[in-house]
């Protein structure tokens, strides 16, 4: 046997070469060309199937010894997700081509409200989630080398001294080094690397027909499949799938569909690298066809390696040390190259992928914020910061790889090294689902989610995997932490009945999600959460180029995002629009000039004020520490500051209303006192007159002792009757003004109202005869019934047909009282033969005081208020009282009184007036 | 087929394909018989797999192409 170790390290170490020579012929390919072939989709599809790691190559023959058939839920699960690439992947890709997405943590944090923190939380899980994986690779690379060293009839060569840790320390370094030149020569804003994914492409080549070959080979020396599944079975080997469609294979098969979309070198080629939509298409069903040929072969190498090979040799180096037994030294080195191959590729992508979500999630923030503005001023400067940020994380990266390869160095076998890592990851995926299919799922809720499926998947996942080397481990898993037995890492809550993986995926995933929905229930999304949920939702929905947010620089996003909130969508999209016209670019690949912010600037002031859009814009063009939420938050409270003065100047509307209706209240109650004055200086007027007689006459009667009698008695009786003048003004005063203001209790009660017009009438008749008047009874109801004081009609019919008989002023003078029944009124009419009243006073008669001439001429007149006060009594009985007009001779005043309409049974009306 | 029912099919051809590869449908082809020497459910497994890729290839072409998303540059320069 003439393969030796150090032909194989010197044949890895001229492949990697060559790989490098690929990466950089397809750098400058790609520059100088445009891309052309690299940029086919089968370069794509088979970038994509760096899913086949030395996992498949070396660890599925394992996996096949173990468990069986179990291993191709490890490529079903990602067959199902392409097979269904309409539904997510699609739309992964184009939220991240519009989006420009870099990495899972941006996906998740850009969808989450451009939350940092979860950023940081994704790339920290994802770095911890990934060392078992990359310590995978490390233990394959070193085990395939020793495997070829301990068959080699040469010794060890060079590897004299070296252990297996120090073998991998040694792969692990190498590694971190290819690297490191391999993805960090450059900083490309879209994250893709071209040369790269053509090295990877040549790799999925080496590997399916390194993997291929080998399985042909083995069919060939084991006279086809009938004859190894023969003798296998005749060697006591269970070739039927006993126990295999159990829990396990559930779990396995969720697990790997959600890797292929969470691994972040799985999103970072699928998604991040692609460069054309349609690759998808071919990668759909190319990619699953990839996977079918590379566990075509796995069984018969499986079991072939079983029958044949001696007992305890390592079922995971089959696919090497079969060749190398059969003394098939070139398929041998051609199978360690293909093994070598699926590890390279994977470690390299997985660490670039890794490091550009560690330097942009996490160093370039805090370099960001240390540094001063000036040592970043120049794009060098932040270059080269990120060049080092990235080499940082791929050495620690590559780092905690072999850290974790050196705890559980124990354990042999290499697919559940795997299956950890993908729990891990497996834990981003309700987010990413929440994020394209549900609008609400919040940032809080999908932290919460994130962190509580992460610290399952520690606890009983990534930590009973050290149980081999730490005692401490060993007992916890036995006994739970502290002997709580329900805190066991593979019987959370008392559930042991499940396959451990089964067991950790089901609680991390189902804590993870319900976290997710519940938490996304109770709490709220920001403004910007809003808008990007509304991005990722609708990501298909709007016409081409209408709400994508712009291209070009960061920054035109973000002013884009701000003049659509402020300015509305339709004159945003308009300014935008316009701007690219007048560029004669795409408005989707525009750089906002000087000019355009400026013009921005003035359109968004005409909304929120000059200081406020300046402040804004200042902001997120100079990308000052102030965020782009905190932008919209401002955006949010200018917009509730015009609210805020349009509700003032409402209020302020209804206040100067408010204040109209008071000035009118006022000028009435102005008038209302003019009134009163009014009143007052006639009562005043009034009472004086009798007054001033009353004090002479008593002058008089005092100083004048011998006054004869007669005079004495004459001058008394004008005291006397002045006084009897003063009272009776004084109590028509008092009860014109009780009846005004209603003071006095009113009793209406139904009545004959012939009755009080017969007692006027008789308590009038002596008057008549004083005067010599005829009282002429006229026409007459026969009766009445009225709603009515009968005291007080009575009272106002005297005064009527009183003031007939006293100021009639006829020869002959006559007074006649008539009442009949007019419809549903009854009307009473008191008329004379007199003077009348002239056209001229008839307007002011029922005014207070007012006196018509012949009043002021009368010895005894009244004091004017007679008229008013009866006036005020009938309207008090729901009636009228009228002058009548166009009488020819004399005057008639018409007292109208409603008759009641339905009987008896009214009850007396109380009416408080 | 309308593009909504192409898209329709396309869903279920997903769904029932991952429904065939888990119990209870799997579990039908667990007995003890063998095609040229394999066992019957290795060879249920690979030739559905088969199927999965040839069925995915037609609806890769028959699938409706999206409109533009208007950002995805011809020469993916930045």
């Amino acid at each position: 046997m003439t393969l030796t170790a150090d032909l194989v390290i010197a044949t890895a170490i001229a492949y990697v070469g060559l790989l490098f020579l690929i990466a950089f012929l397809g750098d400058r390919h790609t520059r100088d060309r445009a891309g052309g072939f690299l940029r086919s989709p089968f370069v794509y599809t088979l970038s994509i199937s760096v899913y086949c790691t030395s996992w498949t190559f070396y660890g599925a023959v394992g996996s096949a010894t173990r468990n069986g058939l179990e291993f191709v839920t490890i490529y079903l699960g990602p067959t199902l997700v392409f097979i269904g690439w309409w539904f997510i992947l699609r739309r992964l890709v184009r939220i991240s081509h519009d989006q420009r997405i870099t990495s899972i943590a941006d996906l998740l944090s850009s969808r989450f409200g451009k939350s940092s923190r979860l950023a940081v939380l994704v790339t920290v899980l994802a770095v911890i989630a990934i060392a078992p994986y990359i310590a995978l690779q490390l233990k394959a690379i070193t085990s395939s080398i020793e495997a070829i060293a301990t068959a080699s009839e040469f010794g060890r060569g060079s590897l004299e001294g070296w252990d297996e840790v120090g073998l991998a320390l040694g792969v692990a370094a190498g590694m971190a080094v290819f690297t490191i030149l391999f993805g960090t020569r450059n900083v490309d804003a879209k994250e893709q690397h071209h040369g790269v994914v053509a090295a990877i492409a040549l790799e999925a080549v080496v590997k399916l027909t390194a993997l291929v070959a080998v399985g042909v080979f083995v069919l060939y020396i084991g006279g086809g499949p009938e004859a190894i599944f023969d003798s296998a079975e005749s060697a006591g080997l269970n070739i039927h799938a006993s126990d295999t469609f159990g829990d396990r294979w559930i779990a396995s098969l969720l697990l790997a569909a959600a890797a292929i979309i969470c691994l972040p070198r799985q999103f970072q080629v699928t998604v991040v690298e692609n460069s054309d939509e349609s690759h998808l298409r071919t990668a759909s069903w190319a990619f699953p066809g990839y996977m079918l040929l590379m566990s075509l072969f796995i069984l018969p190498i499986a079991l072939f390696g079983l029958t044949t090979m001696p007992a305890g040799s390592n079922p995971d180096m089959f696919t090497l040390t079969l060749p190398l037994a059969a003394g098939q030294d070139g398929l041998a080195l051609f199978a360690f190259i293909g093994g070598f191959s699926s590890a390279t590729s994977m470690i390299i992508l997985e660490s670039i992928a890794l490091s550009i979500m560690v330097s942009n999630h996490i160093v370039v923030p805090i370099m960001l914020r240390l540094t001063s503005d000036d040592g970043i001023g120049n794009g060098q400067g932040v270059r080269r910061l990120i060049l080092n940020a990235r080499r940082l994380s791929i050495i620690l990266i590559l780092g905690l790889g072999f850290a974790y390869f050196y705890l559980t160095r124990e354990s042999d076998a290499l697919a559940p090294i795997g299956l950890i890592s993908f729990t891990g990851v497996a834990q981003f995926l309700p987010a990413i689902l929440a994020g394209l299919f549900w609008r609400d799922a919040s940032t809080k809720a999908a932290i919460a989610a994130v962190s509580v499926g992460f610290v399952i998947w520690l606890w009983s996942s990534l930590m009973p995997s050290f149980a081999s080397s730490s005692p401490m481990v060993a007992m916890i898993m036995e006994e739970g932490p502290a002997g709580i037995a329900w805190l066991r890492p593979q019987a959370l809550f008392g559930l042991d009945r499940l396959d451990p993986l089964a067991h950790a995926v089901f609680w991390s995933l189902f804590l993870n999600t319900t976290v997710l929905i519940v938490g996304s229930l109770i709490t709220n999304q920001s403004a910007l959460e809003h808008v990007q949920a509304a991005l990722f939702l609708n990501v298909f929905r709007r016409a081409a180029g209408e709400t994508s947010p712009l291209r070009g620089s960061a920054t035109a996003d973000d002013l884009f995002l701000v003049a659509r909130r402020v300015l509305g969508h339709g004159r945003a999209v308009a300014l935008f629009s316009e701007e690219a016209k007048q560029a004669r670019m795409p408005w989707t690949s525009l750089e906002p000039s000087p000019a355009f912010i400026h013009r921005l600037e003035r359109e968004l002031a005409g909304s929120i004020g000059a200081a406020s859009a300046h402040v804004m814009l200042s902001k997120v063009v100079s990308g000052d520490a102030v965020s782009l939420e905190e932008v919209m938050q401002m955006a949010d409270e200018t917009q509730q500051a015009i609210e805020h003065s349009q509700e003032l100047e409402r209020t302020s509307a209804e206040l100067r209303a408010t204040a109209e209706k008071l000035e009118i209240a006022n000028r009435q109650l102005r008038k209302v006192d003019l009134q009163k004055d009014e009143f007052l200086s006639q009562v005043s007027h009034e009472v004086r007159t009798p007054m001033t007689a009353i004090r002479a006459f008593s002058e008089i009667l005092l100083s004048e002792q011998d006054l004869e009698m007669s005079a004495r008695k004459r001058f008394t009786a004008t005291i006397h009757a002045e006084s009897l003048r003063l009272t009776s003004l004084l109590d028509e005063i008092l009860d014109l003004s009780a009846l005004e203001r209603g003071e006095r209790p009113w009793e209406n009660r139904p009545i004959d109202a012939e009755e009080p017009l017969e007692q006027a009438l008789r308590v009038c008749d002596a008057l008549a005869r004083q005067n010599n008047t005829l009282l002429r009874a006229g026409t007459r109801a026969a009766s009445a019934r009225v709603s009515a004081d009968p005291d007080r009609l009575s009272q106002v019919l005297i005064n009527l047909i009183a003031n007939a008989i006293k100021y009639n002023g006829a020869i002959k003078p006559e007074v006649e009282v008539r009442s009949r029944l007019e419809g549903t009124n009854y009307v009473i009419e008191v008329s004379d033969n007199g003077a009348g009243i002239p056209p001229e006073e008839r307007p002011r008669i029922f005014d207070k005081f007012y006196r018509g001439r012949l009043g002021e001429a009368a010895p005894y007149g009244g004091a004017g208020l007679g008229l008013p006060i009866s006036r005020e009594i009938i309207m008090r009985m729901s009636g009228r009282l009228e002058l009548v007009p166009d009488t020819h001779i004399g005057a008639c005043f018409r007292v109208t009184l409603p008759l009641i309409v339905s009987e008896p049974a009214v009850q007396p009306e109380k009416q408080k007036i | 087929m309308t593009r909504r029912k192409l898209v329709g099919a396309a869903f279920f051809f997903a769904l029932f394909g991952a429904i065939a590869f888990l119990p209870p449908l799997v579990l039908l082809f667990r007995f003890d018989a063998r095609i040229l020497g394999v066992p019957i459910e290795t060879v249920y497994i690979f030739v559905l797999w088969t199927l999965l890729v040839g069925g995915a290839r037609w609806f890769s072409r028959a699938l409706p192409n999206d409109e533009p998303s208007g950002t995805t540059q011809a020469d993916g320069k930045p």
